[in-house]
């Protein structure tokens, strides 16, 4: 018989343990270190997406026993008029915000990048201020500032002989008003990522452009908005993304008013889900809402590798 | 050398190239100044509000300048509701949040981007698609869940989805893309485990990424609102945000004093922003956008 | 970078333990209501006098701004963590709680013949098939607020008594003369929502639902003309868009500064006009009538306890206590509002405004019953959305009365059928 010295084993499996551990951690520690990402996604964001999918298919305004419906939400959803409202609001206020913070944004950015402009730094901190002001701040005091009577903006117009506009009570202007205030948080983000952008062009390429003779235009043209694709498409991807999911804003400066005029996909699902008790109805809309962000996103995705980048 | 061709020629076309040079800038200049104004000025309107009298705020008249400069509304608004105790709720979420998602947006962006592991691609890619999923969705069944846990109405319940974060982790991810990986093989070779790497190599050369994880994660934490609406129902565990929705929907609006708070709960981001604006811009020009 | 997890020990640490400090030995009461400056004070009042009474209870008070206090009283209802005690509105609050579950029956805790010193209409309204599920605490209603200086300058004289009351179209011309000949830019506004709407629908012997309370009459000829009157007061620009369904500028800050001649509202906008009014006289009057009916708004709100509750009976015992002759009455007074007992009736007089309560309570009366059974329906908040919607559409996106009144009548239907 041999005396096993419990000791040595100890010691062994010690061993055996670190000897495995310095062979195996560059497989072991990558999960370790995503962990805590996963977890909180799949406990915070996941699960009640899944719930919210199981949730689609009953009756329930939430506080009750919720009963089975089947698909009965999802057709519903087809036939009501203020669900279509609301998708093409939010298609809207996509079209109107994105290709419009862009093109300030790299309007600003090209001004900007200019090396011998006097106050740059000012500048550009006053571009991105807005962006850093909570949804809630600015829609009060866009509330303030475009409002019929009190509205800073009315009164002036009236001081100039103009007429008043009814900046969020017209159904025609609601939605635009909602855009410009929209501009002036997105602006300064979209500038600051082309000035990224345009500060990673080599400055001898537009410079050989220029000896060349080629005029402004030309150079920016055909070297840097070229040279800039990847910056705008990433652009166009966060700010679809940020159009699509817009609540906080609109919830707060017009709660989707007047009549559905402002009402996009976000604040109807939450109207449906709080004020109206539909938590099922509201959970089937917003699942068909994350099937089209999906769709759109696949689509960009497509293209985007068609242009033969992949990320 | 591309100047002989400027040298050579005639001196007065320089000077006037040089002269329209500088007025080109000019010109650009004065259209940027013209949009900073336009971008200033809101915020201008929402300072001048809060010093004036309310008859004068809610006047007919144009009054672009507070006739009198008063500080009653900051005092009205400031003792109408526990201010102290929301600002210190949402320090006290902002702060732990901020770390977390710092934390664990570092090690997994060290993760997705320097180690091989099965189902790294299918992993990042399902973090990433969490992106499209609209918040809004998620809100009551994440409160049920949040409930069921013993979590409702207290920080957790938004400290918890706030500790990780999409962009956050994006932007660790790009940026641990550019660290050598010889770097790491050297420090492999000098006999450093993986941890030791993550915590003396990494972290050290991801400050100017920690810097943007942290000015961002800062701001989006301080002005969130839809979650912190839901999971928040009590008064005495408001954040900022929810306090400023409060006053609002107040029995009376008092604007002046609703502004004036605003006014209040912007400053700390401000100079958050203004203070480390070098690092955040940097940041972003360093890790995005190649 | 060394101090860095120190720190965050620390504070991880802070943030664990202020959530946990609140427990204690007593049995807590959580109490959640909206309220004013004047309200929430005289609730503190209440609750030190009920934990005087009950030195082992400890009643914790909620304040939640009145907007969106129900999406989160449902929201908690559904998490199972709601406050003992709620305040419900009567606009459906009571009954849709209960219907759904979230707050329970009252009458074990009522001694007999509880109900016999409320208003009949309020105490309907707390209740759901007779099974009481709140308690009502207090009511208001709707009157007419003029300018006094610009009703001069105009040279209008308004109605002393509710049998003079103007007539649609009257007030309709009183609204632009006073707009033309006055410095006000409108004539006027209300401070809207869908069920303060009823107020024109029911004095204008239209009804929102049948009798039996199972359809919708909303395509009546009544109700088509309800709608159109009240949209002329966009369309003709007496009143300011900004004041429609979903308003954006608040009608009460409209008449402090001027702006508008006439404001509908309620009696709770006495202390604010007293306070931020000082440069214009101010007056109050009765709303305009039709002959073919009479009616008022019925506001008012009271009190239920949850399913979540842990101690039901301390809650009963508290909601009682707050209730009870003596607090409705001092609340009543302090605060602007109209009982719904009738002994806190005896002796009431208000510190101020004592004429002006008087003709409030004197509209009250007015109620319509059948008005007051639609609000105490638990499917009322749906209705009263559908209504608020539509409405909002005909006042500033320019639908039409008949198709507004149509588009009602099938939303209400089809809720109903839902159910």
């Amino acid at each position: 018989m041999v005396a096993t010295n419990p000791e040595t084993i100890g010691a062994e499996s010690a061993r055996n343990w670190r000897d495995w551990w310095s062979l195996n951690q560059r497989k072991v520690v990558p999960y370790l270190f995503i962990t805590p990402t996963l977890a909180i996604f799949l406990v915070f964001v996941l699960f009640p997406i899944a719930y919210s999918a199981v949730i689609s298919f009953f009756k329930w305004n939430g506080i009750s026993e919720p009963e089975f419906s089947g698909l009965k939400n999802y057709l519903r959803l087809l036939e009501d008029p203020i669900f279509w409202t609301s998708l093409q609001n939010t298609v809207n206020f996509t079209l109107g915000v994105v290709p419009l913070s862009m093109a300030f944004g790299l309007l600003a950015a090209l001004g900007l990048n200019r090396p011998q402009l006097p106050g740059r730094a000012v500048l550009r901190a006053i571009y991105f201020l807005p962006f850093v002001i909570s949804a809630v701040a600015t829609a009060t005091t866009a509330g303030w500032i475009f409002g019929d009577t009190f509205g800073v903006l009315n009164k002036m117009l009236v001081e100039l002989g103009l007429k008043k506009v009814q900046w969020l009570t017209n159904r025609h202007t609601a939605m635009m008003t909602v855009v410009i205030v929209t501009i002036w948080v997105r602006l300064g983000f979209c500038m600051l990522i082309y000035l990224a952008g345009l500060q990673s062009i080599p400055p001898d390429l537009v410079e050989a452009a220029r000896v060349d003779g080629a005029s402004r235009w030309q150079q920016f043209r055909h070297i840097t908005f070229p040279l800039l694709k990847p910056t705008t498409f990433l652009l166009i991807v966060l700010n679809i993304i940020y159009s699509f999911e817009v609540f906080d804003l609109v919830f707060v400066l017009t709660n989707g008013g007047p009549g559905y005029a402002t009402t996009v996909l976000t604040v109807f699902i939450y109207n449906s889900a709080f004020q109206t008790q539909r938590v099922g109805y509201a959970s089937a809309i917003g699942i068909v809402f994350m099937a089209i962000i999906m769709t759109i996103t696949l689509i960009q995705w497509r293209i985007s590798n068609e242009g033969g980048r992949i990320s | 050398m591309a100047n002989s061709a400027m040298s050579a020629a005639p001196y007065t076309d320089r000077l006037s190239l040089q002269a329209k040079e500088r007025l080109a800038t000019f010109g650009v200049w004065l259209a940027l100044a013209a949009g900073a104004l336009i971008i200033v000025f809101p915020l201008y309107w929402m300072l001048a509000t809060t010093l004036m009298t309310r008859e004068d705020a809610y006047s007919r008249e144009l009054i672009l300048a507070p006739p009198q400069i008063i500080f009653d509304n900051y005092v009205n608004g400031w003792n109408n509701s526990p201010w102290p105790r929301w600002y210190g709720n949402t320090l006290i979420i902002v702060v732990t949040s901020v770390a977390g998602l710092t934390l664990f947006g570092l090690m997994s962006g060290f993760a997705f981007a320097k180690y091989q592991f099965r189902g790294r691609n299918l992993l990042f890619l399902l973090i990433l698609s969490t992106l499209m999923i609209p918040l809004q969705v998620l809100l009551l069944p994440r409160f049920l869940l949040v409930a069921r846990m013993g979590w409702a109405n207290t920080h957790w319940s938004v400290i918890g989805p706030h500790m990780a974060d999409i962009f956050g982790l994006f932007f660790a991810r790009q940026f641990m893309l550019e660290i050598p990986d010889e770097l790491l093989e050297a420090a492999r070779l000098d006999g450093a485990g993986e941890f030791t790497i993550f915590t003396r190599v990494v972290v050290p050369l991801a400050k100017p990424a920690i810097a943007v994880l942290v000015i961002l994660g800062f701001s989006a934490r301080w002005n969130a609102f839809a979650w912190p609406l839901v999971a928040l129902t009590r008064q005495e565990m408001y954040t900022v945000q929810l306090g400023i929705n409060y006053m609002r929907g107040y029995y009376f609006t008092d604007f002046p004093a609703v502004i004036s708070m605003v006014v209040v709960s912007i400053v700390p981001i401000l100079i958050m922003f203004l203070a480390f604006q070098r690092y955040f811009i940097e940041g972003i020009a360093r890790t995005g956008i190649k | 970078m060394r101090k860095l997890p120190k720190f965050l020990l620390v504070v991880a640490l802070l943030a664990l333990m202020l959530p946990g400090s609140l427990a204690q030995d007593a049995t807590e009461i959580t109490f959640a209501t909206w309220g004013n400056t004047t309200e929430l004070q005289m609730f503190n009042d209440m609750i030190a006098a009920f934990e005087e009474l009950h030195p082992d209870v400890d009643v914790t008070i909620l304040e939640r701004p009145g907007q969106g206090y129900r999406d989160q009283t449902i929201v908690e209802m559904a998490a199972g963590t709601a406050p003992d005690v709620v305040r419900a509105g009567f606009r459906g609050d009571f009954a849709f709680y209960a219907h759904a579950g979230g707050t329970i029956d009252l009458s074990p805790y009522l001694e007999e013949g509880f109900s016999e010193d409320f208003f009949p209409a309020a105490w309907t309204i707390a209740s759901v098939d007779g099974v009481p599920y709140g308690i009502p605490f207090m009511t208001d209603t709707h009157a007419l607020f003029y300018n006094v200086d610009y009703i001069e300058q105009a040279g209008i004289t308004v109605p002393t008594s509710m049998d003079d009351c103007w007539s649609w179209e009257e007030f309709s011309d009183m609204s632009r003369h006073a707009m033309d000949n006055s410095d006000a830019d409108f004539g006027h506004a209300a401070l809207w929502n869908g069920k303060r709407w009823m107020l024109f629908l029911y004095g204008n012997g239209g009804q929102v639902l049948t009798d039996d309370l199972s359809e919708s009459t909303m395509d009546s000829e009544a109700a088509i003309e309800t709608i159109a009157w009240t949209k002329s007061w966009y369309d003709d620009g007496l009143a300011p868009f900004s004041t429609s369904m979903k308003l954006s500028e608040r009608a009460d800050e409209l008449f402090i500064n001027g702006t508008i001649a006439f404001f509908i509202s309620g009696s709770w906008h006495l202390p604010n006009l007293r306070e931020n009014m000082v440069s214009q006289r101010w007056d109050i009057t009765y709303l305009p009538c039709t002959e073919n009916g009479v009616d008022a708004d019925l506001g008012g709100n009271g009190f239920a306890v949850t399913r979540d509750s842990d101690n039901p009976e301390v809650a009963a015992e508290f909601v009682k206590f707050i209730t009870n002759t003596e607090n409705m009455k001092y609340f009543a007074e302090q605060a602007f509002f109209n009982p719904v007992r009738y002994s806190s009736l005896e002796g009431l007089s208000y510190p101020e405004f004592n004429d002006m309560m008087l003709l409030f309570a004197e509209v009250a009366e007015t109620v319509d019953a059948h008005h007051a059974s639609v609000q105490g329906l638990p499917l009322f908040p749906g209705i009263q959305n559908i209504i608020q919607d539509e409405l909002d559409l005909a006042f500033v996106a320019g639908q039409s009365a008949e198709q507004t009144a149509q588009n009602i009548h099938d939303k209400i239907n089809a809720l109903l059928a839902e159910e």
